[in-house]
């Protein structure tokens, strides 16, 4: 098992090479000329000359991407034109509200996603088999940010001065780090663990046993989370229950129930592990999609995080940050996939015997 | 079942086939997936829903009632109101004589002022601001005397007059607090908020901020307040007072003149006198202060409102003539001027270009007391002691009588696009339709009609998802079949770099590729592909991206298709033949292939226009004017608190579409499947 995880490590390699490669030859090999794409007009010849000349554009192809390996290795990503400040830094800033967000989204989406599909495929042919289905269906034909907004004037303005308010828009309270309530004097730089782990909002006060705080915050990503946990949740409750309904009609749930064992007992205990297979690996790649989805989930409620960087570093054409953020993105989706591989071989004894 | 009849398996010999011909006539392959279709229920309603959607696309310019690239307010037509109500059809639309809103109470209103969509409102000891869209009490502001004048500025402070004390009011506070003469009536705001005035019926009062530089020197030294600085003594109560658009200027009419005040750097004087033969009833300046109309017997003049002062026409009628009122509409390069005014039950309309009576409107038995053209001059509305008549323009049709026992103080046109009028009754305010003119789904922020753009965006979101799904099925189907076909070093080539591509999640690659797409590229496939005319370079980038983003995914089946074929032994025969690899590929292999291709495609579209409404959305795609239903979405999504439907509409209208192409693709998917075709 380990060879095998070993294996599946390496092979991710060169996808990761890939993409660096990808990245690079997007924004070098195309004929627009970066010196005149970031100054504009004051772009004069001798400015370009010394502008190439320090970024090492003036260098040969090969040359500049072993450079720009070597930077990426060492963790640096270049300064954001549009911030001042170092592109690490800047994502240590942005990325512990978007995982809060992505991993909220996707634990609403398993919590409500894979019992709505167990029930559906319990009561088969059922109403609330045509119900989940028909709103799975209208789920993953859904717009993100459409839902979003929607959400959010169902919740923000229609329920105002109901207790089933939410706020429309924004994050929470600003709390202290986690590690000065502690009392800990750590050398929190701009791109520790420590100021990573002290952005999350719901997190930093839960760690700092701020329960106020972390409630407003958590409060603030309830309907982003719902609107980013949507298209998910449909394609988890759609896939557990075409799953779970292929392997009730299997040989041995045809046995256990010769045997006698409840109907329960065969949904939970024969079919239902053997039925979570896929929606396991279906887990992983709608992880994509919710990377994607952040970007509009952030923009539409006001949300600091990843996308809402990206999205202002496209419109603001910061090359450096777009280029970034692309990469890390994507080598974090391929570890995400890595490692649904790997639980795959915890959960499927057939793998681990190849 | 395949959709191909060169796959071994589904090609019987000839003598089993014509056994077979005589217990079931055999179907084409076609034919039978779309029988297994039509046995899908949810098949069947993506395919009806795509119909739908096709043929809206198709007749788009039919069935739009308006043109869904140009403000309404460049067509001369009233209603428009920007972003106002969707309003459907099987609920019943609001038409002409219908209330919008209702302000009563039991308190007279004191006088009623429009000013950007608030209403201010005097009653009792009260001021009261709704929102007129919504019908919402905003605020109140309570004084302890009864409220006699209201004004309000541009930056909403109010000033009030109540028990010889003059009030500013900012964000519902009194801010300054003054003593003035008794009895005052009228209070109003110069346009620019550094002065107003204060009126009884024979004197008014200039008061000025000291804040302001332009007074300075007239002020007192240090002071930063308020001052009265000029009264305007008159000769007999006046009728009428109105500032200049943006001169500091103020125009009175009192008994047989017309006077016009001067008020700049804090001294009042009089610089111009207009003569009348008889009483003044009216006067009024146009638009942009450059002309002033007065009615007086049975007279309307106009009158340079500059120097040097002088009549410019003058309309003779039969009676005295009393509520003069411009009408003026130049937009879309009209230059329409309307003058009317009324005298006893009748409505009198001249156009000043032409000189000549346009129009002598009657209305029953009843004296009317003013009249008022709309903003857009399509309307003319007028008004008795109680009863509301409203008449179009173009024919002098009588389109609303309106009557109840409440004697109607004022009327006001609902600015700035009419449509609609606020009637001042007695003791309410009433916002009253005027027009028979609906907008079945509202109209956006820029006055386009939503309707129209929700059927022009079926076309731009239709083509868009077909064409790159198409362009993506072009690329990836090369790749595929030629990795799959050649294999080896090529294979692993092409596959790896799929692979590269497959990592990234589409949206971010999707931008990634349009911020490096110039306009360059853009213009050069609208200018190479015919088909590509027109969209906007923005959308054509989208689309690039879109199917670039796409195509792994085909790449990938594609080669799944031709590694499960390749080995089979007709393809060895044929290349016995002497066939040449592509002829092989494309003739033999690709046919082989494409099921699972079209199931693919058929579900990529509905991602395909999902995606494009998302890079629109973030401004990536579609550029305005373009009616793409992401961009409508965007455009409005900073009013969606107060406009929920202009962004509901384009939402759905997008969940429609993607919903149609994913039940169709799992339909198609269920039907060519053979394992489940048992």
């Amino acid at each position: 098992m380990t060879g095998y995880i070993l294996r599946r490590l390496i092979l991710a390699i060169p996808v990761i090479i890939g993409i660096l490669f990808f990245t690079f030859a997007l924004t070098r090999l195309l004929p627009s000329d970066p010196c005149r794409q970031q100054l504009q007009e004051h772009a004069t010849e001798a400015v370009c000359r010394e502008f190439n000349r320090r970024h090492g554009l003036d260098q040969p192809i090969p040359e500049q991407f072993r450079r720009y390996l070597g930077d990426i290795a060492r963790g640096d990503f270049g300064d954001s034109f549009e911030y001042g400040y170092s592109v690490s830094r800047l994502m240590v800033e942005r990325f512990p509200r978007t995982l809060e967000l992505t991993v909220y989204a996707m634990l609403f989406a398993i919590i409500v996603g894979v019992p709505l599909g167990i029930i559906s495929a319990y009561y088969h042919h059922s109403a609330i088999d045509v119900g989940t289905m028909v709103g799975a269906n209208l789920g993953v034909s859904m717009p993100v940010f459409w839902l979003g907004l929607m959400l959010a004037y169902v919740f923000g303005v229609l329920l105002k001065d109901t207790i089933f308010w939410l706020p429309p828009g924004g994050s929470g309270v600003d709390t202290r780090p986690f590690y000065e309530v502690w009392g800990l004097s750590v050398e929190a730089s701009e791109t520790s663990i420590w100021t990573f782990i002290a952005h999350m909002d719901t997190l930093n006060p839960l760690l700092g046993g701020n329960l106020a705080g972390f409630w407003d915050n958590f409060r603030h990503m309830i309907l982003p989370m719902a609107a980013l946990g949507t298209i998910p949740l449909s394609i988890i409750a759609r896939m557990s229950r075409s799953s779970l309904l292929e392997v009730l009609g299997q040989n041995y749930v045809r046995t256990a129930r010769a045997k006698g064992v409840r109907e329960r007992g065969v949904v939970f205990k024969h079919a239902f592990r053997n039925a979570m297979l896929p929606v396991v690996t279906i887990i992983g790649l709608s992880f994509g999609s919710l990377l994607s989805g952040a970007v509009l989930t952030e923009t539409v409620f006001g949300l600091s995080g990843v996308g809402d960087a990206l999205f202002s570093a496209i419109t603001g054409r910061d090359y450096t940050v777009v280029q970034a953020f692309t990469i890390v993105i994507a080598i974090i989706f391929v570890f995400v996939n890595l490692v649904v591989d790997i639980l795959y071989v915890f959960l499927d004894p057939r793998i681990r015997l190849e | 079942m395949g959709i191909t009849d060169s796959a071994p398996a589904q090609e019987p010999a000839p003598e089993q086939a014509r056994a077979f011909d005589i217990i079931q006539p055999p179907k084409g392959p076609w034919r039978e997936t779309f029988e297994n279709l039509l046995r899908t229920p949810s098949a069947v309603v993506g395919m009806i829903l795509m119909g739908f959607l096709i043929t809206i696309a198709l007749l788009a310019p039919l069935i739009a009632p308006h043109d869904p690239f140009k403000s309404l307010l460049d067509i001369p037509q009233e209603g428009a109101v920007r972003r106002s109500s969707p309003c459907i059809h099987l609920l019943g639309c609001p038409k002409a004589g219908d209330t919008l809103i209702d302000i009563s109470g039991d308190q007279p209103v004191g006088s009623v002022q429009l000013n950007n969509e608030r209403l201010l409102l005097t009653r009792g000891n009260a001021v009261e601001v709704w929102r007129v869209e919504n019908e919402e009490l905003l605020f109140t502001l309570t004084h302890d005397e009864p409220v006699t004048a209201a004004s309000w500025r541009s930056d909403q402070a109010i000033l009030t007059a109540s028990d010889n004390k003059l009030f500013i009011w900012k964000e519902r506070r009194i801010i300054e607090e003054f003593e003035s003469e008794d009895n005052v009536k009228f209070v109003l705001w110069s346009n620019d908020g550094t002065r107003f005035i204060s009126a009884n019926d024979r004197a008014i009062s200039f008061w000025f901020d000291c804040a302001t530089a332009d007074f300075a020197p007239s002020c007192p030294m240090g002071t930063k307040e308020w001052v009265k600085e000029g009264v305007a003594e008159l000769e007999a109560d006046w009728t009428s007072i109105q500032w200049h658009s943006d001169r500091p200027q103020l125009m009175v009419a009192s008994g047989n003149v017309v006077q016009l005040w001067d008020s700049t750097a804090g001294v009042v004087r009089a610089f111009a006198t207009l003569e009348h033969d008889e009483p003044v009833t009216s006067a009024l300046y146009n638009k942009r202060g450059t002309r002033i109309l007065t009615t007086s017997g049975s007279t309307l003049r106009t009158w340079w409102a500059a120097s040097p002062f002088e009549e410019i026409q003058a309309f003779q009628y039969s009676a005295p003539l009393t509520g003069g009122s411009w009408g003026e509409q130049t937009l879309g390069g009209r230059e329409d001027v309307r003058l009317s005014a009324v005298s006893g039950n009748h409505l009198i309309v001249w156009d000043s270009s032409s000189g000549e009576q346009s129009a002598d409107l009657s209305a029953g038995d009843e004296t009317l007391i003013a009249g008022v053209v709309s903003p857009l001059a399509t309307q003319y509305a007028a008004y008795s002691d109680t009863t509301l008549y409203v008449w179009n323009a173009a024919d002098g049709e009588l389109v609303l009588t309106q009557e109840a026992e409440a004697a109607i103080r004022n009327v006001i046109w609902r600015q700035p696009n009419g449509g609609n009028v606020i009637v001042h009754r007695e003791n309410s305010a009433h916002v009253i339709k005027t027009t028979n003119f609906q907008y079945i789904l509202g109209i956006d922020g820029s006055v386009r009609d939503q309707f129209s753009r929700l059927l022009y965006g079926a076309r731009v979101s239709l083509s868009v998802g077909v064409l790159s799904v198409s362009m993506a099925i072009i690329l990836g189907t090369v790749a595929g079949l030629v990795a799959g076909y050649v294999g080896g070093w090529t294979d692993n080539v092409i596959m790896r770099v799929m692979d590269v591509m497959l990592a990234f999640p589409s949206l971010i690659l999707a931008i990634a590729v349009v911020t490096i797409l110039g306009a360059d590229i853009a213009e050069f496939f609208i200018r190479t592909i015919p088909f590509f005319g027109f969209l906007d370079p923005g959308l054509v980038n989208a689309l690039i991206a879109i199917s670039v983003v796409f195509v792994p995914a085909y790449a990938r089946v594609a080669r799944s298709g031709v590694l499960s074929v390749k080995e089979y032994d007709f393809i060895e025969a044929y290349r016995a033949l002497g066939a040449t690899p592509g002829r092989i590929l494309f003739r033999r292999i690709l046919p082989n292939v494409l099921a699972p291709l079209i199931v693919q495609a058929t579900l990529g579209i509905g991602t395909a226009i999902l995606d494009a409404a998302a890079l629109s959305f973030l401004g990536l795609g579609a550029q305005p004017p373009i009616a793409e239903w992401g961009r409508m979405l965007s455009e409005e999504r900073a009013q969606f608190q107060t406009a929920p439907h202009l962004v509901l509409f384009p939402g759905l209208a997008i969940m429609i579409t993607v919903l149609a192409f994913n039940l169709l693709g799992d339909g198609l998917r269920d039907a060519l499947d053979p394992r489940l075709n048992r």
